[in-house]
């Protein structure tokens, strides 16, 4: 209330509530509102300007508070802003920044950026130059990302996606990045189980959970990601590489097509607005690799998530978000049935900007492992068809049924890369003696463990693989430190 | 100045006879002031049309301190009509607090010139 009468002094406009339609009012007055002003109900509730009318106003509303017709109405003279800082860190918040989830005191910052802003011009852009570790070995091997990299994650409900993204979240931030995870239109439990995950593995101190539940309203659903991106921004610019999650973007789209509808606008295809694929792309335009004021660089690596149904990649939403990120990682629910955890489907798995990112050593290992994988395939169809197993067919089914072991990861486990390197240049050259896969995870956590633990066995491991500039020398070294 | 406009001054008036139009249009029998019978012309679709005609009437909103008199009020709605907008009906809000002065609020625009805004800008 007092917030409202201290704008209706400073910008002497007063509206009135003609229409209320869910999420979307419109207010009579208001002559001189812009579009994405601010603007601020009598009873506390902000909302945001969408369309500007002969004599009405279209506002957004964020808040819970019920609206009536005939209430008043006053504009700030300010777009939306969301406050930033670092006091944000370890803390769930909601799209406008506000606390949800008490964890110890909270600060306001004292900073604050526009929700909307558009992304940075080429001439701040750099090219996506480093690696991105995932701590997931099917990704950091076969579609391995960068920082800066926006990689679509997409598949159906319940096939991992969300496993995947913590994972990637974990290795992240162990790496010395930010994070930020955004729920979009999700439930309220989602964010607990989030935060109980990211406290469990000690990093929710250096991650921001930002949160508009599917009981929130649609405008602030709406908000969330550009919310995130505008915090992501933040960290960006103080030199920091930013990793944002946006989990999902196609429930993002039908919240923006009902908001679409409410404000009775022409329906584009399935309804959505005609706009969304300007709206999404302009979003995840503002991820990136930068250079800053300083000559130093930062990224903001965005993850958008798209759900599909019955793994149909060709629906509106997806194909948009397809076509307007560096790749996509797709989770596949057959495999998924199969057991085989995470269900990536690498052959439809695209990276663009990620291979860039590699080391020589990564990149011939990358190479071989993509063709020895398709002979793996290709002799097992063979077999399919009952033909005779060499010995050279054997020894090549043994050693995919090694590394599909090896792909074969649990949620909590993030393997360093460089020991998804040596362990794999160790079933390569077949040291590991008469290891069944079934017995490949208790030897891979022992050594990921070994490796965490023990300086001197990690620095041999690092050593050996410093100085191997491709696959063929690696296995020289590692069969000449085995043996 | 069309009849209309003359008779309906404030927006206390405007409320009362929608009240009583929907009264009539739900099968009751109201009575109307013969004003408002010759507006309607005995026309099946008259009251729906006058109906929409007061929903658009502009809205003076004035608030003020003190409880004015019948007279006053009169006096105040005839000088809108006659010097800012003959449609506009007045909107007399009171509330003590402001202590004197005015808040007015026309056509989306907002004027605080109330003796409680004077005093705190100047103990600012």
């Amino acid at each position: 209330m007092n917030n409202f009468k201290h704008f209706l002094e400073k910008t002497g406009e007063i509206g009135v509530v003609e229409e209320v339609r869910s999420s979307v009012i419109s207010i009579g007055g208001l002559p001189r509102a812009k579009l994405g002003e601010k603007i601020v109900l009598e009873n506390g509730q902000t909302g945001q300007v969408l369309a500007l009318e002969e004599t009405q106003v279209e506002v957004l509303l964020f808040g819970h508070q019920p609206v009536r017709v005939g209430d008043w109405a006053a504009r700030t003279g300010e777009v939306v802003k969301i406050p930033v800082g670092k006091e944000l860190l370890g803390q769930v918040i909601n799209p406008l920044g506000e606390p949800l989830l008490p964890n110890g005191p909270f600060h306001k910052p004292k900073f604050f950026r526009p929700v909307e802003k558009p992304p940075l011009g080429i001439k701040e852009r750099l090219g996506v130059n480093e690696f991105l570790p995932t701590g997931v070995a099917v990704v950091d091997l076969l579609v391995p990302l960068g920082k800066g990299q926006r990689e679509l994650v997409i598949g159906d409900r319940k096939t991992g996606k969300t496993t995947f993204l913590l994972q990637t979240l974990v290795s992240a931030i162990r790496g010395g990045m930010i994070g930020i995870y955004a729920l979009i239109g999700k439930k309220e439990m989602e964010a607990k189980k989030i935060v109980d995950f990211l406290k469990e593995q000690k990093i929710f101190s250096r991650t921001v959970v930002l949160n508009a539940s599917s009981s929130d309203r649609a405008g602030l659903v709406w908000l969330a990601p550009y919310s995130a991106v505008s915090l992501g921004e933040y960290f960006r610019d103080l030199g920091k590489d930013v990793l944002i999650i946006l989990d999902d973007l196609s429930l993002h789209a039908k919240y923006c097509r009902e908001l679409s509808l409410q404000t009775k606008r022409f329906p584009g295809r399935d309804s959505y607005p005609v706009d969304i694929f300007f709206s999404h792309a302009r979003l995840v335009e503002r991820g990136g690799n930068f250079r800053l004021k300083d000559g130093k660089q930062a990224s903001l690596t965005i993850l958008p998530v798209a759900e599909t149904i019955a793994s149909d990649l060709s629906g509106y939403i997806q194909t948009n978000l397809m076509s307007m990120t560096d790749g996509h990682i797709f989770f596949d629910p057959d495999l998924f049935a199969a057991g085989k955890r995470p269900a990536i489907n690498t052959f439809l798995s695209v990276t663009r900007v990620g291979r860039q990112t590699q080391t020589p050593l990564l990149r011939s290992l990358s190479r071989n492992l993509i063709s020895f994988l398709a002979e793996v395939e290709k002799k097992q169809s063979l077999v399919h068809f009952g033909a005779e197993i060499t010995k050279e067919i054997e020894e090549v089914l043994a050693r995919g049924e090694l590394i599909e072991a090896f792909f074969q990861q649990k949620s909590r486990v993030i393997i360093p890369i460089n020991v998804q390197i040596y362990f794999l240049s160790l079933i390569w050259l077949g040291k590991l003696g008469e290891l069944k896969s079934e017995e490949v995870e208790k030897k891979l956590e022992e050594i990921v463990k070994k490796y965490q633990k023990d300086k001197e066995y990690k620095m041999k491991i690092d050593k050996i693989i410093g100085k191997s500039e491709s696959w063929e020398k690696l296995l020289k070294n590692v069969d000449a430190k085995a043996s | 100045m069309s009849k209309f406009y003359e008779k309906i001054k404030t927006k206390q008036e405007v409320e009362d006879l929608l009240l009583m139009i929907d009264e009539k249009l739900d099968g009751g029998r109201p009575r109307f002031p013969e004003w408002v019978k010759e507006e309607v012309k005995d026309e099946p679709e008259g009251w729906g049309r006058l109906k929409e005609k007061l929903e658009s009437l502009p809205v003076f909103s004035l608030t003020v301190a003190f409880e004015p008199t019948e007279e006053f009020r009169e006096k105040l709605a005839n000088w809108i009509k006659e010097n800012v907008e003959k449609k506009a009906v007045l909107d007399l809000k009171i509330d003590k607090e402001i202590l004197g002065g005015a808040i007015i609020n026309w056509q989306g625009k907002y004027r605080n010139y109330s003796l409680s805004k004077k005093l705190k800008d100047t103990t600012k």
